[in-house]
């Protein structure tokens, strides 16, 4: 993945957007009442401490307890330089940065890009300071051939560059996403059982995208894995090296598929054409005679993304099958019941409802699965804060039991209960990044000797379930002797003597075992290679562990194509497979419901759905049946690991600051005295963990007398994110012409010279990852020179005015809305503020500031959203600040801007909906959408509504005061998003001045741009 | 005073080679060790893998810029600059007498420029299509290798084709050709074909299909053609006949790139992508000697006496004894060395990035 500049600035509430409203507040010493931020918290839960590793190419940046992981990683690093040195024809000449985390949830943590960082993301490459930033989280496969794929990103954009600078092209140009994504799968190694499980159901569902339309999926898992197979075509129709050709080529046109034209001699439609024929030549035959699943297996849910089954019995004896699912926009756990054949029986409920709250942060959907005791007790993970937790939850009460962490792991994955209920097992990745499985006994509850590490190394240990006998943990694993090649296969654990046995081997994938109620049987998914090298879909299969002699069977398992040489020494498995399912694309988790069932998750269409399929009648007619395997007879492997100089191992990191241009627009001001213009210079430290702003610009009309330096406004802030109370500090000086519609004593539209030099100060501190308390202070020597009226209002003079103006706000903030490119879709923002401004040395103001600004949004379909605003501030004091309203993101149909008060509520509500998915000239303009809302607001000024009038108010065309009354709007908009980027919006509708009259509506129509509230 | 400006920027825009007198004749030989830097000067362009040209009176280098620049041999000064489209790639050509350039350009659109260096005159343009791989002059005609894969025998004098061949529609030519002698080309092409043509008729004497691509020019010790492959392979083929003499192979689960040969001392030597330099022997492709560098070798080495001299992408130019294969000298440059070396009496030229073009003498021929 690669994190472009425009990605790398994008996202993230973080004190960066504290820094633009203390400057703002600095100057205007009130709270703005637009500056309040909402947005969800990036927490840093841990103070790493960083140590590099040199390399002979490499800058490698870990913690002490990942060093093992760290020496594998550069290792790997190294071993791919020498590799992509040959494929690109390029050296690098200078060291590449290397960020290694131990764990995802690690990862999440980092200052190396301002976004949040989801799930599946694996790794990234960021070009401004060309870092690579990986975490490991057990898989160390994984882990390496995220390496591969960075270290593509790597060389393809030093080889573009130089391309370009050579031929004094813009350097600024890039090669498609789908292009460097694809050619970084494709030279990180060959493809895996995923990418031919995207490509099978890409050609068995007709979804395959062609060249022209790549653009259209980007990001998307399908986008990478396309890339990939257009890569493979390339090299093996036009020669390994058209594609290296491909980016040295790049300079010919800003246009890639004119590049195409050139690189490869065809016409890139032609192109195209025969790259389809070639997917489609590749896999139509292995679809021949394979089951789709929708057709052959009965469905528990159709729509959404569903996966990770468990099955259980109420006491009533009534069944539920249990199931991550995304019905609405939040992941959830609901419960589905169904009848005795495993049909749908009634409307699925909600049982754990995700992503809205600290306790259920996230879940891991796609790697961590859920299990139900016979009791009735649910387990499961989600990520609480800086690490994972285990719910246990009774199902029959509706209330949870337990929530269980521990303090030396980090992530915790696909836990399983006994049948009795003591004991818990599950994968856990320690701070090291290793995967290992662990049993908790819940009797001895926080007893010393209540977890017990049941394996210990580098291996990739995932997914146990308990035999139903309590004494054998099965699990899925790489720790087999062809898992350096990314095999895995199934393994038991005899709890008693911690004895490891294979169940299966063999180079195939073997994943998600399950216990059979009477335990004879083990159900499980496995991907194997065929006789052309690629991967077969990922099929469900039995194990039956006490097979009936019989005679030959129809296949063995290989291993084909070599690999470690099979003995069978006593003990060797002995156990029988069937292969049930023939499926066009594929099958994950199965679970028995009861002995002759199973519930599963299915692949088709790119959706996720669960699914019910007959195992006993699918054993009888199995697609295949082999052996399991015999355990090979070479010994464990271990991961090379890089073998440093005496000194080059182990220097603590020291922050060094470079310039990190791209991050220069966060500090230019948004509140009402910053300047449009100016220019900001960023510097932060590798990590990201300490960034400084300087910001200078001239606001000053040198033709009204004043110099360049009497404009002059300058502004450098420190901050720092390295811990979890972010804090920051600064100093200012605003200087310059200024039109302050805050301010109660400036009503002319003439503005009024202000200069102001001061200090801030920052902190703000995440409660959650929806909350947070946000502080600032400022401390600012002003002169106002203008007309100005005095405090009790009266006539404007010339005048000018000093103060030293102390000004303190706190909010609490809770955000947990989620948005889509237009806004928020559902969910709830709050921010309550306080604040106290004073005037230290003349008094001149002094004042208490309120305000609780309030949204929810309401989901009533998968694309219609009812949203609401409710919003009430009050400056109270001695030249209490004015707040404002107007414009399309307030008091829709009034000036922006130009309804005030030093006191107001405003409500909105606004009903979203979908009008067009794919209006004219999309993708340019990404969807239409409708709204209908209403606006209402009330403001007044104590003492100020007789003569306060806005000099712009003539402009309504009525003359009428917009002070003390209650006004508001009603009307319909349509928006769409330019390149789903932009939402432009126009309203039309009527305004009602004072009060809700209908004959004193005035008609208005209003353009803006920028997201729905 | 606005037309004085329009002048202005019209000149300031405006160049062209026009040096008053003939390049003069291709310059031979090498300057012997040890070497000091004499002079380096800002090309303002990038340049192709293809070695400069070198008179004995100007250095002439083809830059991606689409420009051709003339330094003055003695000290490094540009004589003269010339733009001919958006990128000079391949290897040029100069007339005998020296008094035309032939400058093939490798834009979609592009094909072959004569130009007349004394008078700056354009003699005449090919828009044959993108020539990537470069031109070479032999007696009357100018033979180009174009990307689309054809191979285009021009009248020196007029530009007209005389003849074109097309072998094979899906191949493409990226390495320069190679004259055998003063009446034959060889060319060979990204599917692995290697044919040698009669320069003035275009007739194929032979074609051996390598199967493997070839991107950089081969070389020849007037017996055997030595061919770079970039799977790893460098096979001699016999000028007589195009038999395979004998080919040397990389060892190693990653095949790399094999630079453009150089052919000398009775022994052929190449660099690879792996940061491997090997010499072998030109008749029986026995290795003499092999030397692992920390970094890509991608541009070809150059013999200069007993010194052999390899430029690599860590920036560094180097010199081996010819018949040990030890490092007697290096020298950290610029940037890297993609383009190949060239060197004449007393002079050796390295073009390295970002756009320099750097002299080296011999110790005590350098001006102080």
């Amino acid at each position: 993945m690669i994190l472009r500049p425009a990605r790398a600035v994008c996202v993230g509430v973080r004190l960066v957007v504290l820094i633009s409203v203390s400057l703002g507040l600095a100057a205007a010493t009130s709270v703005p009442a637009s500056a309040q931020g909402f947005g969800r918290n990036k927490i840093q839960y841990e103070g790493f401490d960083w140590h590099i590793l040199r390399t002979e190419h490499f800058d490698v940046y870990y913690y002490p307890e990942a060093e093992e992981l760290a020496e594998i990683g550069a290792q790997q690093a190294e071993e791919w330089y020498e590799v992509l040195e040959t494929r690109f024809d390029l050296s690098l000449n200078h060291r590449v940065p290397l960020i290694f985390y131990a764990t995802n949830l690690h990862f999440k943590q980092t200052n190396t890009t301002p976004g949040f960082i989801p799930d599946g993301v694996g790794g990234f490459f960021e070009f401004l300071k060309g870092r690579v930033v990986i975490p490991a989280d057990g898989n160390i496969d994984r882990f390496r051939r995220v390496i591969r794929h960075e270290l593509v990103h790597v060389f393809t954009f030093n080889k573009l560059a130089r391309v370009l600078r050579d031929h004094r092209r813009q350097t600024d140009q890039f090669l498609p996403l789908w292009f460097t994504e694809g050619l970084a799968e494709y030279w990180s190694g060959s493809p895996d059982y995923q990418h031919e499980m995207i490509l099978r159901d890409a050609v068995g569902s007709n979804f395959y995208v062609p060249l022209h339309d790549l653009d259209r999926i980007a990001g998307t898992y399908v986008m990478y894995k396309e890339g990939e197979a257009f890569c493979r075509f390339v090299a093996e129709t036009y020669g390994e090296e058209r594609i290296l050709d491909l980016i040295d080529g790049s300079w010919r046109d800003a246009n890639f598929m004119r590049v195409i034209n050139v690189v490869l001699g065809e016409d890139s439609y032609d192109v195209s054409d025969r790259w389809e024929a070639w997917i489609r030549a590749q896999y139509a035959p292995k679809l021949v005679g394979a089951d789709v699943p929708s057709l052959a297996t009965r469905p528990l849910t159709a729509r959404g993304f569903h996966a990770k089954p468990a099955v259980w019995t109420r006491p009533d004896g009534t069944r539920e099958v249990l199931f991550y699912s995304n019905r609405g926009s939040y992941s959830s756990v609901v419960a589905q019941p169904v009848d005795e054949a495993l049909q749908p029986a009634g409307s699925p409920r909600t049982v754990i409802q995700g992503e809205r709250s600290e306790d259920f942060e996230a879940f891991h959907l796609f790697e961590s699965r859920l299990d139900v005791s016979a009791s009735g007790t649910l387990a499961f993970v989600t990520k609480r804060g800086g690490s994972d937790v285990v719910h246990l939850y009774d199902l029959v009460n509706d209330q949870r039991e337990a929530m269980l962490g521990f303090d030396e792991l980090v992530a915790l994955y696909s836990p399983t209960l006994s049948e009795d209920g003591r004991w818990l097992a599950f994968t856990g990745i320690d701070r090291g990044g290793m995967a290992d499985l662990y049993l908790y006994d819940r009797e001895e509850g926080e007893g010393r000797d209540a977890l017990r590490q049941l394996t210990h190394d580098a291996f990739d240990d995932r997914d146990p379930d308990f035999s139903p006998d309590g004494r054998t943990l099965v699990f899925s694993s790489n720790r087999t002797a062809w898992g350096e090649d990314g095999a895995r296969n199934l393994f038991t654990l005899d709890l008693a003597t911690g004895d490891i046995a294979h169940v299966t081997a063999g180079p195939q994938i073997d994943l998600s075992p399950r216990w059979s109620p009477d335990g004879s049987r083990l159900a499980f998914a496995s991907s194997r290679p065929e006789a052309d090298g690629k991967f077969s879909a990922q099929d469900l299969w039995v194990a039956d562990l006490d097979p009936e002699p019989e005679g030959p069977l129809a296949a063995t398992t290989p291993p084909p194509g070599g690999g470690p040489e099979a003995v069978g020494p006593a003990g060797s498995p002995a156990a029988r497979l069937y292969r049930l399912t023939r499926f066009t694309s594929a099958a994950f988790d199965p679970t028995w419901a009861g002995p002759d069932d199973l519930v599963f998750t299915a692949f088709e269409d790119f959706r996720f759905t669960v699914r019910h399929i007959e195992a006993d009648s699918l054993v009888e007619r199995a697609e295949e049946i082999v052996e399991a395997g015999e355990p090979p007879a070479s010994g464990p492997w271990a991961y090379a690991r890089y073998e440093a100089a005496e000194g080059e191992r182990g220097r603590p990191y020291r922050r060094r600051y470079q310039l990190d241009v791209a991050q220069g627009g966060f500090a230019t001001t948004t509140s009402a005295s910053a300047q449009a213009g100016g220019a900001t210079i960023a510097f932060s430290d590798l990590l990201g963990d300490d960034q400084i702003f300087v910001t200078a610009y001239s606001t000053n009309n040198l033709s009204g007398g004043r110099s360049f330096l009497e404009g002059l406004n300058v502004a450098v802030t420190r901050i720092h994110l390295g811990r979890r109370a972010n804090y920051g500090y600064g100093a200012f000086r605003l200087a310059g012409p200024r039109f302050d519609r805050t301010d109660p004593q400036q009503p002319s539209r003439i503005p009024s010279y202000e200069e102001t030099v001061g200090v801030v100060g920052l902190v703000s501190y995440p409660l959650s990852l929806f909350r947070r308390i946000d502080l600032s202070t400022s401390i600012g020597l002003g002169e106002k020179t203008g007309l100005l009226r005095s405090n009790t209002g009266g006539t404007a003079s010339f005048d000018t005015l000093r103060t030293a103006t102390l000004a303190n706000s706190l909010s609490l903030v809770h955000d947990n809305a989620l948005y889509s490119a237009w806004g928020p879709v559902e969910g709830a923002r709050a921010n309550l503020s306080l604040g106290y401004t004073t005037d230290v040395w003349l008094s001149n103001e002094s004042y208490y500031s309120v305000g609780l600004d309030a949204r929810h949004y309401l989901r009533l379909g998968p694309e219609v959203t009812v949203a609401s605003w409710g919003l009430v501030r009050a400056n109270v004091g001695r030249r209490a600040r004015l707040n404002l309203l107007g414009g399309s993101w307030s008091l829709r149909g009034f000036p922006f801007l130009r309804v005030r008060g030093s006191k107001l509520w405003f409500t909105s509500h606004e009903l979203r909906f979908p009008v067009m998915r794919r209006p004219p000239l999309y993708p340019v303009f990404a969807g239409l959408r409708g709204a209908v809302f209403a606006d209402a607001a009330h403001n007044w000024t104590d003492g100020y509504n007789d003569d306060f009038r806005d000099p712009d108010y003539p402009a309504l065309g009525d003359g009428q005061l917009l002070v003390g009354t209650t006004k508001g709007s009603v009307g319909v908009g349509l928006r769409t998003s330019l390149l789903g980027a932009i939402v432009l919006r126009y309203d039309i509708g009527y305004r009602f001045p004072d009060g809700f009259q209908w004959g004193e509506r005035q008609p208005f129509g209003q353009f803006f741009f920028g997201y729905d509230f | 005073m606005r037309a004085f400006l329009v002048l202005l920027v019209v000149l300031s825009g405006c160049s062209s080679i026009r040096l008053g007198e003939s390049l003069g004749s291709e310059a031979e030989g090498a300057p012997i060790g040890p070497l000091e830097r004499a002079w380096e000067r800002d090309a303002q362009g990038a340049f192709g893998p293809s070695a400069p040209y070198l008179t004995d009176e100007y250095v002439v280098v083809g830059t991606r810029r689409g420009e051709v620049v003339i330094l003055n041999r003695l000290d490094g000064r540009v004589a003269g600059t010339g733009s001919f489209g958006e990128s000079v790639e391949g290897a040029l050509a100069v007339a005998p007498s020296g008094v035309a350039i032939y400058v093939p350009t490798a834009e979609h659109d592009g094909g072959v420029t004569a130009y007349d260096v004394r008078n700056g005159r354009q003699l005449w343009r090919w828009e044959g299509g993108a020539t990537e791989a470069g031109v070479v002059r032999l007696g009357g005609v100018v033979v180009a290798a174009t990307l689309d894969g054809r191979v285009v025998g021009l009248d020196a004098g007029s530009g007209t084709p005389r003849w074109e061949v097309q072998p094979d529609t899906t191949a493409q030519y990226h390495a320069a050709p190679l004259s055998i002698g003063t009446e034959a080309v060889l060319v060979a092409d990204d599917r692995g074909r290697v044919t040698l043509y009669e320069a003035a008729t275009g007739d194929a004497r032979w074609t051996t299909n390598l199967g493997l691509p070839v991107y950089e020019r081969p070389a020849t010790d007037g017996s055997a053609a030595f061919v770079p492959t970039t799977r790893g392979r460098l096979v001699a083929l016999d000028l007589d006949g195009g038999r395979v003499r004998w080919s040397h192979d990389a060892m190693g689960n990653e095949t790399p790139r094999v630079s453009a040969p150089a052919a000398g001392q009775g022994a052929v030597a190449f660099g690879r992508t792996d940061g491997e330099v090997v010499v072998v022997d030109a008749a029986t492709g026995a290795e003499r000697w092999t030397h692992s560098l920390d970094a890509n070798v991608s541009a070809a080495p150059l013999w200069m006496g007993d010194l052999l001299v390899v430029g690599t992408l860590d920036r560094h130019l180097l010199g081996f004894d010819a018949a040990s294969g030890t490092v007697r000298w290096s020298e950290e440059l610029r940037g890297r060395v993609k383009s190949a070396l060239a060197s004449a009496d007393d002079i050796l030229v390295v073009l390295t990035e970002p756009r320099h073009v750097v002299a080296f003498r011999p110790t005590g021929l350098v001006a102080r």
